[in-house]
């Protein structure tokens, strides 16, 4: 029961409810670093890995100061806190460890900081009540469903590159009316599971 | 309420000094450890990511000298200055390098003694002229005086001027050679700085032809070889050539009885 009930969730994270194109967050990424395919799979690696521990350590901030304190006010606050010292750190271990890997994440990974799919996982993890295990699979599944996302929007704009395109749509305007699309497309997926 | 705000106030403090503590520690513990070389050798470097040495940019360069893959004299925009410097940072002794070259241009053909037999409206890059129609003059060895050269060269030191040739300003030329690379007619040739002697033309056509088209070509009449008894000047089928590792001692009595005027000397 249990773990179907982790499946459900990583499924609604990454598709149903996907953090890009039905809850319309972390856009600016969505945008900015869906031009080439390399750069959106690294892009996508990097949040899911980062939403992933965040979801984990902001599980146990909010449960052992902010709930413990009765602070929960300070929730917003606190979140960004963490998400950046954890994204400072990580971008410090995977430059130590792996720089074949932070040379391909390049830029990538300091901009996670203000990625706000990030903090909105972790505020709905709270809100929803998710214990560690569901937290840390909603997590992953947001960062899976970022990644569908980036995949999806940079193999469309790589090919609008090369296609005839009205001088007024081209570039930008172009790659808002394909997320529109996707992002209606992405609607059918919410009769999947009967709540 | 004020202790609501006061533990508030503690909770978020504590949190962002154990946060930054923690980040602290972390970023001394996991210092990667850049060689010092690099960024010092990149910043003697002139700069101009002219690409002559055959690296991607200055700092590239920089890389593969500090880890001994490259040698480093291969800056020649930098010249023996730049060249004494890494050695000092490398610790590697510095020999007294020759002087970079210099660009030449080998063309006489400007707008008065070349012929131009057609109108030419199209791409205005010498490379797209010399691959479709030879462009409007009439020679088709000599200079086409589009500017490939101008746009290639990083430091503003070759121009086509109005008479239609490119000019070297020799004291910025670096000698990198990338105006060289660019000419599709290859006309330019890096030539040692203290060369006294050129033949501006590089037409290999017969006298009468190349008589034709230009009033300042090389006929071929060999005068100038045999002048210098086919040492500094050799003829290459029906064109002079200078071979430039030979010293030139003569004075301009070969550039005076050109009977062409095309070859050039500098006292």
């Amino acid at each position: 029961m249990e773990l179907s009930r982790i499946f459900i969730i990583i499924i609604s994270a990454s598709l149903i409810n996907n953090f890009v194109l039905s809850r319309f967050l972390g856009l600016c990424p969505f945008i900015g670093v869906s031009k080439k395919m390399d750069s959106a799979i690294g892009m996508g690696m990097a949040v899911t890995f980062v939403l992933t521990l965040a979801s984990i350590i902001i599980y146990l901030v909010n449960k052992y100061v902010l709930l413990a304190l009765h602070v929960e006010f300070l929730r917003t606050v606190t979140f960004i806190l963490v998400i950046a010292a954890l994204v400072q750190l990580v971008e410090m271990f995977i430059q130590k460890f792996s720089p074949i890997l932070y040379e391909a994440l390049g830029i990538y990974l300091p901009l996670i900081t203000t990625n706000c799919a990030v903090l909105g996982a972790t505020l709905i993890n709270v809100s929803e009540k998710y214990n560690l295990l569901e937290s840390t699979a909603h997590g992953f599944g947001a960062g899976v469903g970022f990644t569908i996302a980036l995949i999806l929007m940079s193999s469309i704009r790589e090919k609008l590159e090369n296609s005839k395109i009205p001088e007024s749509f081209k570039g930008a305007p172009t790659a808002f009316l394909a997320a529109g699309i996707i992002s209606l497309i992405f609607l059918c997926f919410k009769g999947i599971i009967a709540e | 309420m004020v202790s609501l705000i006061i533990i508030s106030t503690i909770s978020i403090g504590i949190l962002g000094i154990l946060f930054g503590a923690l980040l602290g520690y972390a970023g001394n513990k996991l210092k990667v450890e850049v060689d010092p070389k690099v960024q010092q050798i990149e910043e003697s470097l002139p700069g101009a990511n002219c690409g002559a040495c055959g690296y991607p940019g200055c700092s590239g360069y920089a890389k593969a000298v500090a880890e001994g893959k490259a040698p480093i004299t291969l800056c020649s925009p930098g010249g023996p200055e730049t060249e004494k410097v890494i050695a000092e940072i490398m610790g590697v002794e510095h020999e007294e390098g020759a002087t970079p070259p210099v660009a030449h241009v080998k063309c006489s053909g400007d707008n008065k003694t070349v012929k131009t037999n057609a109108n030419y409206k199209g791409v205005l890059t010498c490379n797209a002229v010399h691959y479709t129609t030879q462009g409007d003059k009439a020679c088709v060895y000599g200079c086409l005086g589009y500017g490939d050269c101008e746009e290639a060269c990083p430091f503003d030191a070759i121009f086509v001027l109005e008479d239609g040739l490119p000019h070297v300003i020799e004291d910025k030329c670096t000698g990198c050679g990338l105006c060289a690379e660019a000419c599709p007619r290859d006309i330019i040739e890096m030539v040692p700085r203290n060369a006294k002697i050129f033949v501006n033309c590089v037409s290999y056509d017969f006298g009468p032809d190349v008589s034709k088209v230009c009033k300042k070509g090389c006929i071929g009449c060999s005068l100038c070889a045999r002048m210098t008894n086919n040492v500094v000047i050799k003829m290459e089928d029906k064109l002079a050539v200078v071979d430039f590792n030979e010293p030139y001692e003569g004075d301009s009595s070969v550039a005076d009885k050109c009977p062409t005027k095309v070859i050039e000397f500098r006292g």
